[in-house]
């Protein structure tokens, strides 16, 4: 066996040309391959991050009402608010977390200045508590951050760009009160902040929670309590906080998981990553369609030396083990390359990251702005490595079992 | 003298779509240790299906092969590569040298497969490379070889396992008459220098000249069978 390993061995290099590209096509194959699949997992764990940092927090406790009605209409109804929310804050705080009481509502924001108008989610933030569990303080890009009390307003970086609002500028905040009436609420921006989420940088913006309880008429209630577990076990959380509403009579009351607030784009992402690994797996089809040339190639053109290997007496385990060992070295050795490829593009995404900015303004399906950084996933470096040896390997059976089912005789007259 | 090798009213036919080509019509012959024989006829008499059978290449329609007294007709394709492997030696019209390898790795070959060990089969390779006036030479490719060298290299390979026998398909047929000659010679040579049996199919008339058993085929029957 060590001489048909050898003599596999010396084949490769007989076609140098072919030889190169196909390991060529393998080692971008995998290079390729981990790329994408750091990108897309990096991706979605910074989608993740996003979401929960800027927008879901790991849990939220709504009145059932609004829940089912912003879940299925879309529609912020400020009169199925949560009543008495500070006893409700102590109840949840009981557990260890940190809480943010929040007013969203639906509104128009108008610059008079440049006679802008656009729609807008508002949220009414407390400033002390809201930083305990949202990031907002990490991304601010100029100005401060909110005070209480103050008519003040902070906006997201491409939401104010696009109202053309800089600091200090003056917009009016047109929306309805909770009993149905409108209301214009004048603020000054006192911020901008870039959060990486480009839902919230794009249509979000904030102003004090007393400032909207005031003009919104809440009376003391919020639109939902956004929850920031001091564990990873959310769902040890999400039961145990279920279970003491239940028992304190709060049953209006529901908590929602961050998986459950972001089921539509989860499954959107799912999807997205789904079709990025079929555009993968077609790479990896094209290298071993590469890879099927080469040995069918080497395998035919070789017909009548095949032939002259078994008069000398090679036998047909000998010769089908000697393409076996062929593709599979071609494979490994390709394999090897674009490891080491795949080491250097994902070393690039790791420590540089690749910037979804790329893509502009548009909406890609992931909570991400800027640049995003890669993950190291040993399965991924593991499942091509071992795809590339095996499917040349097999690859080669075909050929080179019909080059043995030739008869010598035969095999021999071939040119 | 030892009889090596003999077959008995050895048929063989061929299937040509559908007509039935009689390649051999009841062959019986015998070849003792150490004969320089000639399997000589015009073109479609036989010779090389006889070669062939006898090499255990291919396997009779009737009639049997006898290898040092062993019937071989009814060996599987495993035994029969078994028996090529020790026991018989190929030099081809068109060398078949495998060009990835030098001189002496193709020499070496056949002893790879019978797993000689290696300080076994550079001794064996390269007394053989001299023997065939190689010499010097064992590094070469046979890219870098003439015709008549790239002959030499097969018969070496052919020999260095010392088979019982040597089947050579119309060895000089791609040599000039010059080379052919010094080939020839070189087998001669051998045959005697080696006790190696030897076997050519041939109607090549300075084969034929040189050998010392001289067996004619006409339409797959012997004609006549001359030892000189």
């Amino acid at each position: 066996m060590g001489f048909v390993i050898r003599f596999a061995l010396k084949n490769i290099w007989r076609y140098k040309r072919r030889t190169i590209i196909t390991f060529a096509a393998i080692s971008i194959g995998i290079g390729a391959f981990v790329f994408l699949d750091s990108m897309l997992k990096g991706a979605y764990s910074e989608s993740v991050r996003n979401f929960i940092d800027y927008e879901s927090a790991h849990l939220k406790t709504y009145n059932r009402e609004f829940y089912r009605e912003m879940e299925d209409e879309g529609f912020l109804l400020l009169d199925e608010g949560i009543d008495d929310y500070e006893n409700l804050e102590k109840l949840i705080e009981a557990e260890n977390v940190f809480v943010a009481p929040r007013i969203a509502f639906s509104a128009r924001l108008v610059n008079e200045e440049i006679g802008g108008e656009r729609p807008f989610t508002v949220i009414g933030i407390d400033p002390e508590k809201d930083k305990n569990v949202y990031k907002l303080p990490d991304v601010v890009l100029s100005g401060r951050l909110l005070k209480a009390g103050e008519n003040g307003i902070l906006m997201g970086r491409v939401g104010a760009k696009k109202m053309e609002a800089g600091l200090g500028d003056t917009l009016t905040i047109l929306t309805r009160t909770k009993y149905d009436t409108y209301q214009a609420i004048s603020v000054d921006v006192v911020g901008i902040v870039d959060p990486p989420n480009p839902n919230v940088n794009r249509s979000v913006a904030y102003i004090p929670l007393d400032v909207a309880d005031v003009d919104l008429q809440m009376e003391g209630s919020v639109t939902e309590i956004g929850i920031r577990a001091g564990s990873d076990n959310v769902d040890d959380l999400l039961h145990n906080l279920m279970n003491k509403l239940e028992s304190s009579n709060l049953s209006q009351l529901q908590v929602v998981s961050w998986k459950e607030s972001g089921k539509d784009w989860l499954t959107l992402t799912k999807t997205k990553t789904a079709g990025s690994y079929i555009m993968i797996f077609v790479i990896f089809i094209i290298a071993a369609v590469g890879i099927v040339n080469t040995m069918l190639m080497s395998v035919f053109e070789r017909v009548q030396e095949i032939g002259m290997m078994r008069a000398l007496g090679m036998n047909d385990r000998e010769v089908l083990w000697s393409f076996i060992f062929e593709g599979g070295a071609i494979g490994f050795f390709g394999a090897i390359f674009g490891v080491f490829l795949g080491l250097i593009f994902n070393s690039y995404l790791i420590y540089h990251g690749f910037d979804w900015g790329f893509f502009g303004d548009v909406d890609i399906g992931y909570r991400i702005m800027g640049v995003s950084k890669g993950v190291w996933n040993p399965g991924a470096f593991t499942f091509a490595f071992l795809f590339s040896i095996i499917v040349p390997a097999l690859i080669s059976i075909y050929p080179s079992r019909k080059a043995i089912k030739m008869e010598i005789t035969q095999a021999l007259r071939t040119a | 003298m030892q009889t090596l090798l003999s077959v008995v009213d050895l048929i063989k036919d061929y299937n040509v779509g559908e007509t039935v080509v009689h390649a051999l019509r009841g062959v019986t012959t015998e070849v003792e240790k150490g004969e320089f024989t000639a399997v000589a006829g015009p073109s479609g008499s036989g010779k090389s299906t006889l070669l062939n059978l006898i090499g255990c290449l291919d396997r009779p329609t009737s009639g049997k092969v006898f290898i040092k007294d062993v019937d071989v007709s009814s060996y599987n394709k495993k035994e029969l590569a078994n028996i090529r492997r020790e026991t018989i030696g190929f030099v081809f019209q068109t060398f078949n040298l495998i060009p990835i390898l030098t001189a002496f790795e193709n020499v070496a070959f056949p002893l790879s497969l019978l797993r000689e060990s290696a300080d076994d089969t550079e001794k064996k390779v390269n007394q053989i490379l001299g023997d065939v006036g190689l010499g010097g030479m064992e590094h070469r490719y046979p890219r870098e070889l003439s015709g008549g060298q790239q002959q030499r290299v097969a018969i070496a390979r052919a020999l260095v396992k010392e088979p019982g026998i040597i089947l050579a398909d119309e060895p000089t047929a791609n040599l000039d008459s010059g080379t052919g000659a010094e080939i020839l010679d070189l087998m001669r040579e051998l045959n005697e220098s080696k006790q190696a049996t030897f076997i050519f199919s041939t109607h090549d008339p300075m084969v034929i000249e040189r050998a010392t058993r001289v067996i004619n085929l006409h339409d797959g029957q012997i004609s006549s069978d001359e030892r000189k």
